[in-house]
C-alpha cells in the first residue's frame, strides 16, 4: 500500500519535472511573399532528441533559424524554452539563454584557431571553470586537441563540423539544435559526429535535429516530425516512422 | 638632408597610425567607412582649447576632451551609422557612408562656428627643436612617435590577447556566428567606435601639440592620409594600417626632398595607385589577415 503510493507520488513528480526544452506554436516564417513555414507546432520534452526530416526547401532550416531569432517570426507564433517567451528576444540573447544553434554551413569564423572558437564558446564560463570545459569537449572530439592551434577554417569539413559543435556545447547549453550536421561529410566521419551526438543525448541533452538523412537521424532521436512545404505532414516514435512505407519510399530510399 | 627628411616623414606616421587604425578597425567591423573619424581628432584638439581658455589646466582639457570625444563618436554611431545595419545590399554602406560625412561636415562648421574659421593656438605644445648630431627633431614629433607606438602596441595586444578582442575579431570574420555564439554585436561595435575615438582624439592632440595650432578642418588632411593608408594597407587590416601610415609618411619625406613640398599630397596618391596595382589588396597580403 505504502510502496503503491510512493510510486504515484514519484511518477507524478516525474510528470511535473518532465520539463517542456521547447514548445513552438503556430510558427509562420515568410521571406517576402514565400511563406517558408505555416503553423507549425512542435514540441521537445527535456531530455529528448526529437528529429525534423524533410526534403530540401521543406521549411527545416528555417524552423531551426526562427527558433535561433536569425529570420523573424510571424505575429502569432509563439517560441518557448523551458517555460521562458523567447519572442523579441536577440538571437545572442537566445544562445546566451543556453540555446546552442549548429547552423547548416557550420559558420566558424575562418580565421580564429580552434581554440579561440572554442575560447568565444566558453566565455560566459566563469574563468575557473573555462580550462576545464574546453578539456571536456577535448574528449569529446580528441582530434581537436591535435589541431587546437590550426585556423579552424583550414581544417577538414568533418573537423570543422566538430569545432562547430565543440564551441557550442562547451558552455552547457539546455538545448541543441542542429542543422544537417551529416551534410557533405564522408559516412566515416558522419559516424564520428552521431557518436558525439549519441553521447551529449545520454548525458540528458534535449537535441532537435534537422536532417536529410532520415534514417541516421530517427535512428538517434526517440521521435521526428515529418516537414512538407512548411508544414508538419507527420509525426511520432522513429520507430514507427521508419516503418512506415511512405516515410520509406520518400525519405529512406527503399 | 634627405636623412632629415626621411626621420620627420616616419616621425610623422605616428599620427597618420593612430587614423589609419581607426578607419581600418571601422571598416574591419561593419564594413563601412566612417567619414567622420579624422574629425574626432579636430573635435579632442578644439576642447582642449576650450577648456583652458575657460581657465582649466591642461590635464583636465585633455580629460574633459576624451570624454567629449568619445561621447560624440558613440552619438555618431547611434543616429549615423547604427541605422544602415536595419537596410540590406548597398544602403546598409551607403546610409553610414553619407550619415557620417554629413556628422564630420556638422562638427567642421559647428566648430567653426565656436572658435571661428581659423587655426587657434593650442595650449600645450612641444614645438621645440633637438639637435642631434647634424639631424633636428620636432620635438612634439618625437613625442607623437613614442606615445603612437605605445598605443599601437597596446592595441595589438588588446585585439590579439584579450576576450573583446576576440570578440571583436569573431564580430568582424563573421557577424552572423558572433551572434549565435551570444556576442551582441552591437555591443561590440559600441566598444570599437569608442576604441577608434580614443585614438583619434589622441592623434589630434598629438598633431596639435607638434605643430602648435588646431583648427575646425584640421582634421581633412588625416582623413585623407588616414583612408590612404588604411588602403595601401589593406583594407581592414590592423597591421597593413601601421605599414600603410609609414610608407606614406616616408613617401612625403622623399616627395619633399626631391620634388618640392607641393608634391607632397600628390605624392601619396601616385603610391596607392602603384602599390594597388602590385597587390590589389593592399599589403595584407603581406600580414596575417589582422
Amino acid at each position: 500500500m505504502n510502496m503503491i503510493v510512493e510510486e504515484t507520488i514519484s511518477a507524478m513528480t516525474v510528470e511535473s519535472t518532465a520539463q517542456t526544452a521547447l514548445e513552438v506554436r503556430n510558427l509562420g516564417v515568410a521571406y517576402g511573399a514565400v511563406q517558408a513555414v505555416s503553423n507549425l507546432d512542435l514540441t521537445l520534452r527535456a531530455g529528448e532528441a526529437v528529429a525534423v526530416i524533410g526534403s530540401n526547401g521543406a521549411g527545416k532550416s528555417s524552423l531551426l533559424k526562427a527558433i535561433m531569432g536569425l529570420v523573424p517570426a510571424g505575429p502569432s507564433s509563439s517560441i518557448e524554452c523551458f517555460g521562458t517567451p523567447l519572442d523579441r528576444m536577440p538571437a545572442h540573447k537566445r544562445a546566451a539563454s543556453g540555446i546552442a544553434y549548429v547552423p547548416e554551413g557550420r559558420e566558424l569564423f575562418g580565421g580564429l584557431t580552434v581554440m579561440e572558437e572554442l575560447m568565444i564558446g566558453a566565455r560566459r564560463l566563469a574563468p575557473g571553470a573555462r580550462a576545464a570545459a574546453i578539456d571536456r569537449v577535448l574528449q569529446l572530439f580528441p582530434r581537436l586537441g591535435e589541431r587546437r592551434r590550426q585556423i579552424a577554417g583550414t581544417l577538414s569539413g568533418g573537423e570543422q563540423q566538430m569545432v562547430a559543435i565543440a564551441r557550442t556545447v562547451i558552455a552547457r547549453p539546455r538545448l541543441l539544435l542542429l542543422d544537417e550536421p551529416s551534410l557533405g561529410l564522408a559516412p566515416i566521419i558522419q559516424d564520428v559526429v552521431y557518436g558525439t551526438l549519441e553521447q551529449l543525448r545520454a548525458d540528458g541533452l534535449p537535441i532537435l535535429l534537422v536532417e536529410q538523412n532520415a534514417y541516421r537521424a530517427l535512428k538517434l532521436c526517440e521521435r521526428g516530425y515529418v516537414i512538407e512545404l512548411g508544414h508538419v505532414t507527420r509525426q511520432g516514435a522513429s520507430d514507427a516512422l521508419l516503418s512506415d512505407p511512405s516515410i520509406q519510399s520518400a525519405y529512406l530510399g527503399t | 638632408m634627405i636623412i632629415q627628411q626621411l626621420l620627420s616623414g616616419i616621425l610623422e606616421s605616428g599620427i597618420y597610425a593612430l587614423f589609419a587604425v581607426g578607419f581600418a578597425m571601422i571598416f574591419g567591423i561593419m564594413g563601412v567607412l566612417n567619414m567622420a573619424h579624422a574629425d574626432f581628432g579636430m573635435v579632442a584638439a578644439l576642447t582642449v582649447v576650450g577648456v583652458v581658455s575657460q581657465g582649466y589646466g591642461p590635464v583636465a582639457g585633455v580629460a574633459l576632451a576624451i570624454i567629449v570625444t568619445i561621447g560624440v563618436a558613440l552619438l555618431i554611431e547611434r543616429v549615423a551609422m547604427r541605422p544602415g545595419r536595419r537596410f540590406k545590399g548597398d544602403a546598409s554602406i551607403e546610409m553610414p557612408l553619407i550619415g557620417t560625412l554629413g556628422a564630420g561636415l556638422m562638427l567642421q562648421n559647428g566648430a567653426a562656428l565656436v572658435f571661428g574659421n581659423k587655426a587657434v593656438a593650442f595650449p600645450i605644445k612641444a614645438t621645440g627643436i633637438w639637435r642631434v648630431g647634424s639631424l633636428f627633431l620636432t620635438q612634439g614629433l618625437v613625442y607623437s612617435m613614442a606615445i603612437s607606438v605605445v598605443l599601437l602596441v597596446v592595441l595589438e595586444c588588446i585585439v590579439n590577447l584579450t576576450a573583446f578582442g576576440r570578440s571583436m575579431r569573431a564580430v568582424a570574420m563573421n557577424p552572423t556566428a558572433a551572434r549565435i555564439m551570444g556576442i551582441d554585436t552591437d555591443r561590440v561595435i559600441v566598444g570599437i567606435v569608442g576604441l577608434t575615438a580614443f585614438l583619434a582624439a589622441v592623434a589630434g592632440f598629438l598633431a596639435s601639440f607638434s605643430y602648435g595650432l588646431a583648427a575646425p578642418l584640421m582634421g581633412i588632411p588625416y582623413a585623407i592620409k588616414g583612408l590612404v593608408a588604411m588602403i595601401i594597407g589593406g583594407v581592414g587590416s590592423l597591421r597593413g594600417a601601421m605599414a600603410g601610415a609609414l610608407i606614406i609618411g616616408i613617401v612625403e619625406a622623399l616627395a619633399t626632398n626631391y620634388l618640392g613640398s607641393k608634391a607632397q599630397d600628390m605624392s601619396v596618391l601616385v603610391v596607392l595607385i602603384v602599390i594597388l596595382v602590385i597587390w590589389p589588396n593592399g599589403l595584407k597580403s603581406i600580414f596575417r589577415n589582422k
